[in-house]
């Protein structure tokens, strides 16, 4: 595993997108000290600012400190592992294909956002717009699975096309915004409009919801087989899923009305 | 009491009008007719500046001692900052983006909150609008939503309302939002903040024609909107999430499936456009890696200070920097600031370098954009001997191309 230790906290923007474990997996310690990153607007070598040690061979990165105003890691990644000790920024895992990011501490604003596969873990919270859309593109996140233990903010599987995304906290507003399809797993509160413009896709919360969209409507009492294969998924993830019991019936509302009307949300029977 | 100065245009808010006169007296302006409150206080008491001095930490020095500190705190920082750029003309957008590109600074052009959603829900699902020529001439029914015209266009309604159109004789005034205006509104629909994107979507589903359960307010309102034969929607502060104009912006959209209608904003000149033309973003646009990269969030000023992103600021004038949050206004002031401003102009901000600058329409000529897209020019008033922001910020950009290399 190569060891990349942050020398000393900086709050000016970090750029490590080009920190990949594919393409570090071939080179020496002492090529990668020499790799260039931004720091702010200047070009330096990684070897200044993080202290470079262990064996890249395995397709394994830890990142140790604190990487609040990082950006990209493991963006674009198409295989191997990444832990981040810490907090990590935003953009992680962006557009990523595949492999693993683990992250101990926070991650901030487009988490996994539109990644086409592997799995995202966050110990801690994250930020708006977690597996979504970047501005201007039709669709967000279209494989893979995102997992946050703790809260996240807005937009949470916004323009989502396909995968999974499983919060263990509170979500904030825009749950599922403009979602196309995939799921998106709320043990805590859900923020008002979920589901708001939504065409398909599914939003199971473990509880009640309030102010449903007038543009939802109720569709019917059920135990969905679907629920029970999503719960297994998760638990075989590591996810907690007690909240999810999917033996129980659950209300499902279908909407939303001003787009196809194809999108659910299930809620507890309670 | 010298000659009145006729067709001056005023570029106080958004509609820029160019019907002001004005009569100067022992170097100042001391009337404005046929201007509007904002307008008169913009003009009146302005004199050409000539005595403006520039200042180093507070202390008057020569305007080429302020550019070489200016220049040596941008070449010195990591990650600076312009922004600004509000009432700013072209040349001076052109000059400021140069200067971004050249030092891989982040440029964010001071936006209120509502222009940048708009901006974002434009580029989402696009806009049907019109131009204030259109308002006037064929909308039937005007509706401001989000937005108190009087207080913030206070000529609005005598230059393109209250005057009779070409294709429409009367047309009836409609307001949403959560406080009613103080001037006259036909019919007023109060709803929260809150309940906006509900409130659209609603109304998006009735003129599609799905059942949808709502309230009487809301089925009148979408039946006044389909009967319009050409409805005009300003939208302002109140509508500042990007889903709440996306979902307007629909809504206009499937109204002119069956009749005419155009979302408009109500806010100041539109200065994104250059920035737009030549970078590729409308603002939030870091050039850090060489390129232009775009992040509506990430490198908004609000975000960028707030997380103590960058090192060094460069204002162009400090009009607008009350669009940015109380958090990023407290870290402005632990940073070196660089302020390019018009004398006149009041600001607590204690910046390290200072320039006085002209103001387009006052001290210099200038093309600006109107809220609408129309780009007009301004004229001057005085022959000033100021220098306009675009030779300051062209000055700073050869200094710093010259001690970077």
């Amino acid at each position: 595993m190569l060891s990349l230790a942050l020398l000393s906290r900086t709050t000016l923007p970090l750029e490590l997108s080009e920190i990949q474990p594919d393409t570090l997996r071939e080179l020496s310690l002492r090529e990668i000290e020499q790799l260039f990153i931004y720091h702010g607007r200047e070009k330096l070598p990684l070897a200044e600012l993080f202290s470079v040690n262990g064996n890249p061979s395995d397709e394994q990165i830890e990142f140790v400190g604190d990487l609040s105003s990082a950006s990209g890691i493991g963006a674009e990644m198409t295989g191997g592992k990444i832990r981040v000790v810490g907090n990590a920024g935003n953009y992680v895992g962006l557009g990523m294909f595949s492999g693993e990011i683990e992250v101990t501490g926070d991650a901030s604003y487009s988490l996994g956002s539109e990644m086409r596969g592997g799995v995202i873990r966050v110990a801690g919270s994250a930020s708006d717009c977690v597996g979504g859309a970047q501005l201007g593109s039709v669709r967000g996140m279209t494989g893979g699975a995102i997992f946050v233990q703790g809260s996240v903010g807005d937009f949470v599987g916004a323009r989502m096309r396909r995968g999974l995304i499983a919060v263990g906290g509170d979500v904030g507003e825009y749950a599922g915004y403009k979602m196309l399809a995939g799921t998106v797993v709320i043990s805590g509160k859900c923020g008002s409009h979920a589901g708001a413009s939504m065409n398909r896709g599914t939003l199971w919360m473990g509880q009640a919801i309030k102010n449903l969209l007038p543009t939802f409507s109720y569709a019917c009492t059920s135990r969905p087989a679907v629920l029970g294969m999503i719960a297994r998924e998760l638990s075989s993830l590591g996810f907690d899923t007690a909240g999810f019991d999917a033996l129980h019936e659950w209300r499902q509302y279908s909407g939303d009305s001003t787009m196809t009307g194809r999108g659910e949300i299930f809620v507890p029977l309670t | 009491m010298s000659e009145p100065i006729n067709n001056v245009a005023c570029a106080a808010c958004g509609l820029i009008c160019e019907n002001i006169t004005v009569r100067v007296d022992n170097g100042k302006i001391i009337a404005a007719e046929n201007a509007c409150s904002k307008c008169a206080a913009k003009l009146i008491g302005q004199s050409a500046g000539n005595t403006a001095k520039a200042t180093i930490s507070g202390k008057p020095c020569s305007v080429d001692e302020a550019v070489a500190q200016a220049i040596a705190i941008l070449a010195e920082s990591r990650s600076p900052l312009i922004y600004g750029l509000a009432g700013s003309d072209i040349a001076t957008q052109r000059a400021a983006i140069a200067l971004a590109d050249r030092l891989g600074a982040t440029l964010d052009p001071a936006l209120p909150a509502f222009h940048r959603a708009a901006i974002q829900a434009i580029q989402a699902v696009g806009i049907s609008t019109c131009t204030l020529g259109e308002v006037k001439q064929r909308a039937d029914v005007v509706v401001f939503w989000g937005c108190d015209p009087d207080a913030t266009h206070p000529a609005l309604r005598e230059r393109f309302l209250d005057v009779p159109g070409e294709h429409v004789k009367s047309r009836q005034i409609l307001a949403i939002g959560s406080q009613r205006p103080a001037a006259h509104i036909d019919e007023f629909f109060q709803w929260p903040v809150e309940q906006q994107y509900t409130s659209i979507s609603t109304l998006r589903a009735l003129v599609a024609g799905r059942e949808v359960s709502c309230t009487p307010d809301l089925q009148a309102l979408a039946e006044l909107l389909k009967s319009a034969n050409y409805s005009v929607i300003f939208f302002g502060p109140e509508l500042s999430g990007v889903p709440e104009l996306e979902a307007l912006f629909q809504l206009v959209r499937q109204l002119n499936s069956q009749t005419r209608c155009a979302a408009l904003g109500l806010g100041g000149t539109q200065i994104e456009n250059v920035l737009t033309w030549q970078s590729g973003y409308p603002f939030a646009v870091n050039f850090a890696l060489g390129y232009p990269r775009y992040g509506p969030h990430t490198f908004s000023a609000n975000y960028l200070l707030e997380h103590g992103q960058v090192d060094s600021v460069l204002l162009v004038g400090s009009e607008g920097s009350e669009h940015l949050s109380a958090a990023a206004q407290k870290q402005l002031e632990k940073l070196p600031v660089i302020l390019l401003d018009n004398a006149s102009q009041k600001c607590e901000l204690k910046p390290v370098v200072k320039i006085p600058t002209a103001v387009p329409g006052i001290h210099c000529a200038g093309t600006v954009f109107r809220m609408d897209g129309v780009p007009l020019r301004l004229p001057a008033i005085f022959d000033s001997e100021l220098l306009s922001a675009a030779d300051v910020l062209s000055a700073i950009q050869q200094g710093v191309l010259t001690s970077c290399g």
